[in-house]
């Protein structure tokens, strides 16, 4: 079956996909490399993707 | 987006789009650099703890409303079509600044809130500076990648703007996930600071 990410925003359920998970992943994340990664390097990796990604702005 | 570079003329030649594009990335970098700069500073204003709570605070809120709303806080508006009649070095350089600062038009992504927040996070003007300075790049050589891509293929553009959907939802994922890691990476530095203390 092929999986349409838009789907992924259509059904209640499926938000949590979207949003818990990715959030308890950073979290998780955060908690084992957290003060050597520092915030800057989040920060970058968002300011870099958000800026190629807003080439699709209608 | 894709017009106003493909329009600028700076030396009044059709064969310029070069020293355009050299501007438009330049200014860009100049524009996000002096925004970063000043995020980076307000937060280097702040110590550490209440600066952390400040900016989880707002990561939080902004999380709570990514959940219920479809599209982010924003202003509904587009780079000024006026901008094309100047026809010189101004239409890149207006259209890059606007698109650098990245909240001037339309946002069209909750990760933006990273950029500004995250700049303000780290509490150095250097380090804000490199974030949103690298925003800008970023987002204007996508531009010019996307300009001159246009110039050889029309249908380009289109196929870009047809992406739009599914990248919101990627973009959301990957806003949470960046969002949960500032989170956690600052309680963890805000609670080891008071361990320490």
């Amino acid at each position: 079956m092929r999986l349409n990410i838009t789907d992924l925003r259509r059904t209640q359920g499926s938000r949590v996909f979207v949003t818990l998970v990715p959030l308890a992943v950073g979290l998780v994340l955060a908690r084992f490399t957290g003060v050597q990664v520092d915030l800057v390097v989040p920060s970058l990796l968002a300011a870099v993707m958000v800026g190629v990604i807003q080439q699709a702005l209608p | 987006m894709v017009i106003m570079i493909t329009r600028t003329r700076v030396l009044g030649f059709r064969t310029d789009a070069l020293f355009a594009g050299a501007i438009f990335l330049a200014v860009s970098v100049l524009v996000g650099a002096v925004a970063g700069a000043t995020l980076g500073a307000a937060g280097q204003l702040v110590a550490m703890p209440i600066r952390g709570v400040v900016g989880v605070s707002a990561l939080l809120a902004i999380a709570v409303a990514a959940v219920s709303r479809r599209l982010p806080w924003q202003l509904e508006r587009e780079t000024s079509i006026r901008w094309l009649e100047y026809q010189d070095w101004r239409t890149a350089a207006y259209n890059s600044a606007s698109l650098s600062l990245g909240f001037a038009t339309r946002i069209g992504f909750w990760m933006f809130y990273l950029v500004p927040i995250g700049a303000f996070m780290t509490g150095s003007a250097l380090k804000g500076t490199l974030v949103y300075s690298i925003y800008g790049g970023a987002r204007s050589v996508a531009s010019l990648v996307l300009a001159a891509a246009a110039m050889r293929s029309a249908h380009i553009t289109d196929r870009v703007l047809n992406l739009y959907v599914s990248l919101r939802t990627v973009g959301d994922i990957a806003f949470f996930m960046l969002a949960g890691y500032l989170v956690g990476a600052t309680v963890t530095l805000i609670t080891g600071g008071l361990n320490a203390g």
